[in-house]
């Protein structure tokens, strides 16, 4: 099937679809998004505009079930950041969409005066369906209407009540593998671009959809043998299978950058009672629905993700992830598993991001809006969102906005997007990449948090950050997830050979790192465009001058250190 | 001298009293992290595992004084470098 990029017009109920332009074959996920935003969308435009575009763009080796190399990427200019935005998940939509022959999906047009609208994505066509009666419900009931009225094989893409109010930390959620709509687009504020066009969902019916074509099948197939069994031998596939990313909560306390009580130490009391360690232990004792190893997409080898249940075996939410743990946990205090996987669960429904929530709740805590550790109360707070109360859509705007609105200087923000739960002062490589990342503060964009190195030392973690960065823009371009990454780390020429045996490009080695490369080129070219400048490429300044207990560091890479990344030269 | 280890996810042990994670040594003085990895056999693989004493990364040669804290932390995240 002739791959096609779609286009979508809520305003005209019309949909078109066209061939891929040359500049455009050679990129998938978040450097098409990129590509696609340079040369489509004005870069100091109204985010929440008709001038935007909305693009979902699956990676360039989706489609054949490698495992973890499904992802769906989903981009925009950010309400959030201003700037350029990629956003990436797991689940089913990439693979839908890609057998439906869909290099790109972009939403686009006038916005609608009024009405809510599924799109009905299928091989024989499209049309728009009243979404009316969807509009205010959460994302889980909202994405089981969906699957009572499409059936349960569709995938969807859809947004809650948080993008329907346009808030600019609302996501995408697409259903996982058991058909929850856990898997999602969560950073940058995606939703209220999606929001601002009254989609609340697209439904993509796979029915009689094709894998896309191999030039080189052998080959591919050879690649994909290759990538599997270094997955399967890495130590850090039983170890991502059996803790998830929670395992990681330990790691970070332990280096002492764990986001606690609004970033002002990094290290938890209550670890022991929060960490992945504690988790799986209770999934274990508890049975029922949990499950301490989950797949976020069919085929997947590693893992990662879980289901995280009750005392009665009820589920609370799947999954609990360990950025969660940090923003909404030690971040505000809160020491109880079931109380951070409830709050979970209530901001997945209202389809917001949880790291900028935790973030902006972290924010109101120091306000004095509520106690840190007081679960109920961030419950409560989460109510005013859902509310829509005009303290409800401040929280619900990020951690910048919040702290703007509320007074608060101690904001853990760059370009506007929150920090995800490593703390720069004490992971200052990965400091270096929430500051030059052109995303903003972002948990995907490139952690160090690994890298064997004195995290403290800020004259290191500059080479160490453009490398990961570049790495990490490149596995976001071809679908793959952050975790197959280390397969690929053990396997060298897997990505050249799935590259070459899908499109026949002839491309070498260093196909990763180009295609890292070119993205980030493309994506600061873009936010230059939309007006920002070095000032940007930077730490809160607070973080340079407060101490962070237990090592008493602050953020101290150098300015120059920073420009240099941040070039992408 | 008595130093504190605390051992992470899938260096954690069983024992018939529970699940172990964390634990005390008494070491002869002149004792490194390598003694510590030594006494409880550990074997690391490639750098798997990351050594960590009071906070900040180490090697097996690093030398241990009273009080001390020893981390060895199977390593994870998404960083794209080999291991």
């Amino acid at each position: 099937m002739e791959e096609r990029v779609w286009r979508v017009d809520v305003a005209k109920q019309q949909v078109g679809n066209e061939p891929v332009p040359p500049s455009w074959q050679r990129l998938g996920g978040r450097g098409l998004i990129a590509r696609i935003l340079l040369d489509e969308v004005p870069p100091r435009c109204d985010a929440l505009g008709p001038l935007n575009r909305l693009i979902w763009a699956p990676g360039l080796i989706v489609g054949h079930r490698v495992s973890s190399c499904d992802r769906i990427s989903v981009g925009a200019k950010s309400p959030l950041t201003g700037g350029v935005k990629e956003s990436n998940a797991g689940g089913t939509t990439g693979l839908k969409m890609v057998s439906l022959g869909i290099k790109a999906l972009i939403l686009e047009g006038d916005l609608p005066p009024d009405g809510w609208w599924v799109l009905h994505v299928s091989k024989t066509g499209w049309r728009f369906d009243p979404g009316d009666d969807l509009a205010g419900l959460g994302a889980y009931p909202a994405a089981e209407k969906l699957r009572g009225r499409y059936g349960d094989k569709v995938a969807l893409s859809l947004i809650g009540p948080g993008g329907e109010m346009r808030l600019a930390a609302s996501g995408i959620l697409n259903l996982d593998k058991d058909r929850e709509p856990s898997r999602i687009n969560a950073r940058g504020g995606m939703g209220a671009v999606m929001g601002a066009r009254r989609l609340k969902a697209i439904v993509m019916d796979g029915e009689g959809g094709e894998k896309p074509p191999l030039v080189d099948p052998a080959l591919f197939k050879a690649g994909q043998k290759l990538y599997t069994q270094a997955v399967m031998a890495h130590p850090q596939t039983a170890l991502y299978r059996d803790y998830g990313t929670a395992g990681l909560a330990t790691m970070t306390h332990g280096f002492g950058a764990l986001p606690t009580r609004g970033f002002s130490t990094g290290q938890f009391e209550g670890i022991d009672k929060i960490s992945g360690e504690a988790l799986r232990d209770l999934m274990l004792a508890r049975g029922g629905a949990s499950e301490p190893s989950h797949a976020c997409m069919p085929g997947c080898v590693i893992q990662s993700s879980n289901c995280f249940a009750g005392p009665q075996g009820e589920t609370i939410v799947s999954p609990l992830e360990y950025e969660t743990i940090g923003l909404v946990g030690s971040n505000l205090g809160i020491d109880n598993l079931d109380e951070i996987g409830r709050l979970n669960w209530e901001i997945n429904d209202l389809g917001l991001d949880t790291i900028d929530t935790g973030a902006a709740l972290g924010v109101a805590a120091q306000a004095g809006l509520m106690s840190f550790g007081d679960a109920a109360r961030a419950m409560a707070l989460l109510g005013e969102i859902r509310q829509g109360t005009p303290l409800g859509r401040v929280l619900g705007s990020g951690a910048a906005v919040a702290g703007r609105v509320l007074g608060v200087r101690r904001v853990p923000v760059v370009k506007g997007q929150a920090m995800p739960a490593y703390d720069p002062r004490g992971i200052k490589g990965t400091g270096v990449t929430y500051a030059t990342s052109p995303q903003g503060a972002d948990h995907t964009c490139g952690l160090t948090i690994r890298a064997k190195v004195d995290h403290l030392d800020p004259k290191v973690q500059a080479d160490l950050s453009r490398s990961a960065q570049i790495n990490m823009a490149g596995y976001d371009t071809l679908g793959a997830c952050i975790f197959g990454g280390f397969g690929f780390a053990k396997a060298p020429g897997a990505i050249r050979d799935l590259v070459n045996g899908r499109y026949g490009w002839g491309v070498g080695d260093d196909v990763l790192q180009e295609l890292g490369l070119e993205t980030l080129k493309l994506e600061r070219a873009f936010n230059l465009a939309a007006g920002f400048n070095a000032s940007d490429d930077r730490i809160p300044e607070w973080m340079t001058q407060e101490p962070l207990p237990p090592h008493n560091s602050v953020f101290d890479v150098e300015a120059g250190d920073l420009d240099r990344v941040a070039g992408w030269s | 001298m008595v130093v504190t280890v605390r051992l992470h996810t899938t260096l954690r042990r069983e024992s018939p009293e529970g699940v172990v994670d964390r634990l005390t040594l008494d070491l002869a003085p002149g004792a490194t992290v390598q003694t510590v990895v030594d006494s409880l056999g550990i074997s690391l693989r490639e750098d798997a595992i990351l050594l960590v004493l009071n906070g900040r990364i180490a090697d097996v040669d690093s030398a241990l004084n009273e009080g001390d804290e020893v981390r060895l932390i199977p390593a994870m995240s998404g960083g794209s470098w080999p291991g």
